[in-house]
Formats: C-alpha cells, sequence, structure tokens
C-alpha cells in the first residue's frame, strides 16, 4: 500500500477531525470508524464527502461502505483515483 | 444465547432494547450498542454493510462470519456476564438468515408492523428526523446522520423498482422498503420455522410485558417471578425515556394517498399479510 497515499488520507482525515473539535488525533492505517472515538458516525459523512473532494474520487453513497477505515480507503482510491 | 430481533424500525425497538437490559441475565443492545443509542458498542458496527449484504448472500455471509461469528458474540455474551445477549437491529433483517445458519443457539425474533402506519411514522417530509427509519422526501436536505443511516437503507438494486425509484416519494419508497423487509423476514421464518418467531407490533403495543415474557419462554430462557417484575417495571421505566413522536405523523392516512400509492400498498399489506399468515399455520393450501 502507497505510504504516501496513507500519510495523504490519515492528514485529511485529521483535518476533518480537527475541524470538528477533536483535537490532535492520533491516526494511523489501522484507524477507522469509533477508533479514534472522535470518527463517528456523523464525522463519517464529512471524511466521506471531504476524503472524495481531495482525491478527485467520483463516488455515490454505495461507496460508502470503503470508507470505514484508512486503509479501506487508500484500497479503494488506489482502485479508482483519476 | 443469541437472539436477534429485526423488523422494518419504527416498531419501539429501542423501547424494547432498553427494556430487556434491565433485565437481570440479559443484556440487550440496540443496533450494537448497549441499552440504546448513548450506549457504548458491543458488537461491530454493521449499518453500512446493511445495504451490501442485501444485494449479496456471498456478503452477508462474510459479515456474519467476521461480525456476528459465534466467538464474536460468545465473547461479548461473557464480558458483559449474561446468559442472553439480545441484538434488536433493523440490519438483522439481512443478516437472520445467515447468523441462524452460523450460530446454532441464536434464535430470531421478528417484528411486523401494519404497513399503512409503518409508512405513516416513517415518512418524514420536512425537519430533522430523530430516528431516521425510513426514506425522507427526495428532495429534503439531510442532515449528517440522516445520510450516514440513508447509505445503509435498503433500495432496489435491480429490476422494474430500480427503474421505477427515481420517479418515486418517500411514500412509495417507504412502502418498498415495508414490502422488502418483511419479506426478509418471512424468508428467514419460513427457513428456520422453529427458531423464528413472530411478534405482532400491534400485539406487543397492548401487552409488551406478556408478548416478551412469551418469546422468552419460547427460546428457553423464561423469567422466574422477580425477573418478570423486573421487565414490568423495566417497560414502563423504558416507556417514558422513548423517543415519542409528539408532533404526529407528516402524512395523512391511505384514503388521502395518490391511487398509484394506494395500489402499492394494497399490493404490499396482499403479498406480505397472506405470507405471515401462511407461515403461522392459518392457512391450508
Amino acid at each position: 500500500m502507497a505510504d504516501g497515499l496513507i500519510d495523504e488520507v490519515v492528514g485529511i482525515i485529521g483535518s476533518v477531525l480537527a475541524s470538528r473539535g477533536a483535537g490532535d488525533v492520533a491516526l494511523s492505517g489501522e484507524s477507522g470508524m469509533g477508533n479514534p472515538p472522535a470518527w463517528d458516525s456523523l464525522a463519517f459523512v464529512e471524511i466521506f464527502t471531504t476524503v472524495s473532494e481531495k482525491l478527485g474520487l467520483d463516488v455515490s453513497d454505495d461507496d460508502a461502505i470503503h470508507f470505514m477505515t484508512v486503509r479501506e480507503i487508500v484500497e479503494f482510491a488506489s482502485a479508482n483515483r483519476n | 444465547m443469541f437472539l436477534a430481533v429485526a423488523s422494518t424500525g419504527r416498531t419501539a425497538t429501542s423501547y424494547i432494547a432498553e427494556a430487556l437490559n434491565m433485565v437481570s441475565g440479559i443484556a440487550a443492545l440496540h443496533e450494537g450498542h448497549l441499552g440504546n443509542d448513548a450506549g457504548p458498542d458491543v458488537l461491530p458496527l454493521v449499518n453500512l454493510d446493511n445495504f451490501q449484504c442485501y444485494k449479496s448472500a456471498q456478503r452477508a455471509k462474510e459479515v456474519v462470519t467476521t461480525k456476528r461469528s459465534v466467538a464474536v458474540l460468545d465473547a461479548a455474551r461473557r464480558d458483559l456476564g449474561v446468559k442472553l445477549l439480545v441484538d434488536v437491529a433493523y440490519y438483522n433483517a439481512v443478516l437472520l438468515d445467515e447468523i441462524l445458519r452460523q450460530v446454532p443457539d441464536a434464535h430470531g425474533a421478528i417484528i411486523i408492523r401494519d404497513c399503512e402506519s409503518f409508512v405513516r411514522s416513517a415518512t418524514w417530509i420536512t425537519g430533522t428526523d430523530p430516528m431516521p427509519v425510513g426514506w425522507p422526501d427526495p428532495t429534503k436536505a439531510l442532515d449528517a446522520r440522516e445520510r450516514f443511516i440513508g447509505m445503509g437503507r435498503l433500495r432496489p438494486h435491480v429490476g422494474a423498482d430500480l427503474d421505477a425509484w427515481s420517479t418515486w416519494g418517500a411514500v412509495e419508497r417507504n412502502i418498498w422498503l415495508w414490502r422488502t423487509t418483511n419479506s426478509l423476514l418471512c424468508d428467514a421464518w419460513q427457513e428456520h420455522p422453529h427458531r423464528v418467531h413472530h411478534v405482532d407490533f400491534e400485539d406487543f403495543t397492548r401487552n409488551p410485558t406478556s408478548v416478551l415474557q412469551s418469546l422468552l419462554t419460547t427460546i428457553g430462557l423464561p423469567l422466574d417471578e422477580a425477573a418478570a417484575g423486573e421487565l414490568e417495571r423495566a417497560l414502563v421505566e423504558a416507556r417514558q425515556r422513548q423517543n415519542e413522536r409528539l408532533g404526529g405523523y407528516q402524512i395523512g392516512s391511505a384514503d388521502t394517498w395518490t391511487a398509484d400509492q394506494q395500489r402499492l400498498l394494497t399490493e404490499a399489506r396482499v403479498d406480505i399479510e397472506s405470507r405471515v399468515e401462511k407461515l403461522r399455520g392459518r392457512r391450508v393450501d
């Protein structure tokens, strides 16, 4: 898995969580919904939207299942990025 | 033992979970959360898997293998120190058959509500839906929670219903949701007649204590006198906390619906009610 893309996704998610008042949250490739706790169902929608926009991914709600963890997002982005 | 309670939603599910969770020896979850939605996660979240599992039986098998296996359920039950673990959740409609295949001591309870009252309760035209079970009006702006839950909600993925979906409003979509969910419940009931137990929602609302006691007896865990008293008190307490729809329904009764909506309602009712009647053994073919 591309480390650069992991860092990019982690950075975007960290920014989303920080903007929601979570502060500086430690994230890694193993992070996902519920871990850290700030990545809850409400943050999920914003992460889904923001990561898709920033990475130029053309997604529908059907793709949300691929946004549960950093690793899954990176795998999905690797396969679908233009 | 594990009991998966499944329904369309809008069937007092959070009330049931909260009340059962107050009874000794039982831990009851609402969509994986202990007691109610504010409780800690006990089982892995499967909300977004719901639609994927509806589309693919293989996916349902994988989700149960990884997130509702004997090992996962036994660990949760042991951690909570109870005999019975209950999860009351809409997503059990797509998982029930597979749970019963993979978890030998599991049972299912399926709660079926009348279609018209479900659609009226679940159809939210304006404002934030506090318990977004049904499809909203397609033009309604959604908040993050409504959108998140909608991402996993069942919708057509093939066939004529998929073609019609974009032309349907909330009423038509929620009739479809009711029919599809209850059809899945009937499929599981038909496949596992001795492990799936039907709960009529109207019966439950008239006498919740008796219905839940009867359900627990049927699955082999009858309540003793003390626990029965706990259940009675728990139901009263949970009732006081449940989300009542104080503003009433946002749409009128079926006699105010369009002819097409009434036709869809009738078709859905006839389909599901005939299956329920047959599965309850009332009909002789």
